[in-house]
């Protein structure tokens, strides 16, 4: 084996250019799912850069290391890469990889579907960014990009226009992503996997699948009438024409609660593939684990208004209990993982100390959610900083903090080579640290009134420590982040050989080759239970 | 341990059909987002339709009959190769074509003899917006079924695909049936 993980590894030098071809024209889902998660992470590294620069203009009062006008590109930049192109295609990007294997297919159900998802994704991403180049500048409108402040008067440059039709290509090609992993979870799977045999991950990536299915289409919906008011003279969101600028936020929304659930719920099954493996135990509560995936699926369409209670235009009551609902499949979840590794015989290698991470950073987040989602608390904390510390912990201190724990996990799976142990616990230790400072602070910073996307403040508001303190926590982290991609190049000019199975993994992927061969098994054990790989490791124990 | 030997799909559901019937769940959350969006601005409008715009109910009516027969002559189309008999199969695919073309020149003819605009106000653009996006995706429609006639020269692998594509042309029905009643009928 060791034969070919070498070239695997560094393959001749004649060979590459005809590689690098291959690559652009690949099909292979394993191919796919690389490129997806470094394209992803790349956008992850840029979109980190623009945090940085946002950082440094909110260190001190009164500040000008940027413009107003360059604060609001920075925020919705940032805001835009890091949900649309970042920790939601990243999950994608690791099901691509990950789903085939762990059923038991050779390639996603439509292959060639699969690559158009990944080149449309793509040109969406670079399309968003492209209005940077624009003379208006790129979007400046937020994430959501509210009616109207992204209507024409707000903003006539094309900077606009290249974020709805970006993001447009982005939903196309997660539309078309969910219904391949659709497809091959349910009719690829190999003998024996029956749908209660499911890897969780797997499980997780259906419900994220449905929710695709269900709440990207109307969030193109929006685009297309943002895009008809602006260049083709509609008035969707014109109160003075007829129209009703709080339908967009009640489709915009409509799609953003399912999406943040788009951005969990494959992370929710990253630590539960992590947790039990370094737990030396099966999951606790694996029936439980998927039906409260497919509770919080079911519960995320009906929640949505809890971002728009403050606009009186809808029933608070009813969107609020449902909120609060959803606390309680979520709250299922970790006693499952706190379960697995109650009396386990743990271990912290580096992907537990991340899932470990995720578990501590998403609790608090978790938290605050609750907090919010009563009407009379949320009046006096939206718009604050509370509610980007709520957003941060639950995707940059859990889904982030997992796809850290997906890369140190399953990279030896992916490339045949480990990390470097070292340096990634260090990048951990940097990154728990570094996150905290940053974002805990902006729950006070919330609490004492600090309102969100405000491009400085005056020294007299007295909030100049805590902002120091986050933008020093920042630097922390970013610094974290860089360690782990030091890692990967150091790991790579000298690669420790990783073997099938470097953690005594569970799933199905752990029994093919590291990287496995182009249809990913020469042969595939009997299933018998959700953990195929360790019922054949305990069979092979047992024979003579 | 029991060797299994590596699988392609465990399930008798042609995978296509299964994506066909997917893609059209989600575009219906599409439409379904362009018709909320047209409930919530008509109840909070005084009069509806606005003064002065009334649409007239032939030629949409036209537009219904030419449109449910498409649906007829997909699935002929259908039956005919199921029965293997290629060129039955064309002609229909042939009809279900010239009736799709014929839908868009009708419609188009309908659109620039209204007297309002996208630009009008709130129910210009809603007008526009919905009947523009389903006419768009009649176009796709169209395509697919060229698309048909070229796989047609290998009936096996057509089969699939003659099935996927009369879903899609019933789902165009149906989000036109809706038009229909909304836009038209409930005036
Ligand atoms: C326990 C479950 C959760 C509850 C009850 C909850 C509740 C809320 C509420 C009420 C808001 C709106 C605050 C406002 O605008 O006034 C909010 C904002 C937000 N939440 Fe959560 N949340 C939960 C979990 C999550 C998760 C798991 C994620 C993502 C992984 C997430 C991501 C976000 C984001 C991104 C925003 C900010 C949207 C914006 O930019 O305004 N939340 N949450
Ligand atoms: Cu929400």
């Amino acid at each position: 084996m060791n034969g070919t993980v070498a070239e695997a590894v560094r393959p001749p030098r004649k060979a590459q250019s005809a590689d690098f071809v291959a690559w652009l024209v690949t099909t292979d889902h394993k191919r796919i799912g690389v490129l997806y998660m470094c394209t992803s992470f790349a956008f992850f590294l840029i979109a980190g850069i623009l945090a940085l620069a946002i950082r440094a203009q909110l260190a001190a009062p009164g500040l000008s290391v940027v413009g107003p006008h360059a604060f609001n590109e920075l925020f919705t930049l940032h805001g835009t890469a890091m949900i649309f192109l970042f920790v939601a295609p990243f999950g994608l990007g690791l099901a691509n990889y990950l789903v085939p294997l762990q059923v038991g297919a050779a390639d996603m159900a439509f292959p060639r579907v699969n690559a158009l998802s990944y080149w449309l994704f793509v040109a969406g991403g670079l399309t968003v960014f492209s209005g940077a180049a624009t003379n208006g500048g790129a979007a400046d409108a937020g994430w959501f990009a509210y009616a109207p402040l992204s209507d024409i008067r707000n903003g006539s440059g094309a900077g606009m226009d290249l974020w709805i039709v970006g993001l447009l290509m982005v939903s196309a090609a997660s539309i078309m992503t969910g219904i391949n992993l659709l497809a091959t979870s349910l009719l690829y799977r190999a003998p024996g996997m029956t749908m209660w045999r499911l890897p969780v991950f797997t499980w997780e990536m259906i419900v994220t699948s449905i929710l695709i299915l269900m709440a990207f289409p109307p969030l193109a919906t929006a685009l297309a009438m943002v895009f008809v008011d602006r260049r083709l003279g509609g008035h969707f969101f014109d109160a003075a024409h007829g129209g009703n600028p709080i339908l967009y936020q009640h489709l915009f929304w409509f799609f953003g609660h399912p999406e943040v659930y788009i951005m969990i719920l494959p992370f929710f099954g990253v630590v539960s593939e992590t947790i039990p493996v370094f737990s030396r135990k099966p999951v606790f509560g694996y029936v439980g684990l998927v039906l409260s995936a497919l509770a919080i699926g079911g519960l995320s369409v009906g929640v949505w208004a809890h971002h728009m209670f403050a606009t009186g235009a809808v029933t608070n009551s009813f969107f609020s209990a449902v909120s609060f609902l959803i606390a309680v499949p979520t709250g299922v979840k970790f006693f499952n993982w706190i379960g697995t590794m109650w009396r386990g015989q743990l271990t912290f290698p580096t992907p537990m100390l991340f899932s470990i991470g995720f578990l501590l950073n998403f609790l608090i987040g978790g938290i605050t959610g609750v907090i919010m989602a009563s009407p009379p608390v949320d009046f006096h904390i939206e718009d604050t900083y509370f509610i980007v510390a709520h957003l941060h912990y639950v995707l940059m201190g859990g889904s982030v903090f997992a796809i850290f724990a997906a890369i140190y996990f399953w990279f030896p799976k992916v490339f045949g080579f480990r990390l470097g142990e070292t340096l990634g616990k260090w990048s951990f230790w940097m990154m728990l640290p570094g996150f905290n400072l940053t974002f805990f602070p902006m729950h006070v910073l919330g609490l004492w009134g600090m309102p969100r996307r405000v491009v400085t403040y005056p020294a007299l508001a007295g909030w100049a420590h805590l902002n120091l303190l986050a933008t020093a926590g920042s630097v922390l982290l970013a610094l974290g982040v860089l360690l782990t991609v030091v890692n990967v190049w150091l790991s790579s000019r000298r690669p420790t050989p990783a073997g099938d199975d470097p953690w005594g993994g569970y799933s199905l992927e752990w029994v093919t080759t590291s990287p496995p061969p182009e249809h990913n098994y020469e042969w595939i054990p009997a299933i018998r239970s959700e953990r195929p790989a360790y019922d054949m490791r305990q069979t092979a124990a047992k024979a003579p | 341990m029991a060797q299994a030997a590596v699988t392609s799909a465990s399930s008798k559901t042609p995978v296509g059909v299964f994506g066909m019937v997917l893609f059209i769940a989600s575009e219906m959350m599409f439409f379904g987002g362009l018709f909320a969006g047209y409930f919530m601005i008509r109840s909070s409008a005084s009069r509806w339709p606005p003064d002065g715009i009334r649409l007239d109910l032939v030629e949409p009516t036209v537009l219904t009959a030419v449109i449910t027969l498409t649906t007829v002559t997909i699935y002929l189309a259908r039956r005919a190769l199921k029965m293997q008999s290629i060129g039955a199969m064309r002609s229909w695919v042939w009809t279900t074509f010239a009736l799709g073309a014929a839908f868009l020149a009708i419609e188009y003819h309908e659109w620039a003899n209204t007297d309002f605009k996208i630009s009008t106000n709130a129910y210009g653009s809603l007008f526009y917006t919905m009947t523009g996006f389903h006419g768009l995706h009649v176009l796709i429609g169209l395509a697919l079924l060229l698309g048909l006639l070229a796989a047609a020269r290998h009936p096996g692998q057509a089969r699939g695909g003659a099935e996927a594509i009369a879903y899609y042309w019933h789902f165009l029905y149906v989000v036109w049936l809706g038009l229909y009643g909304v836009i038209y009928l409930l005036q």
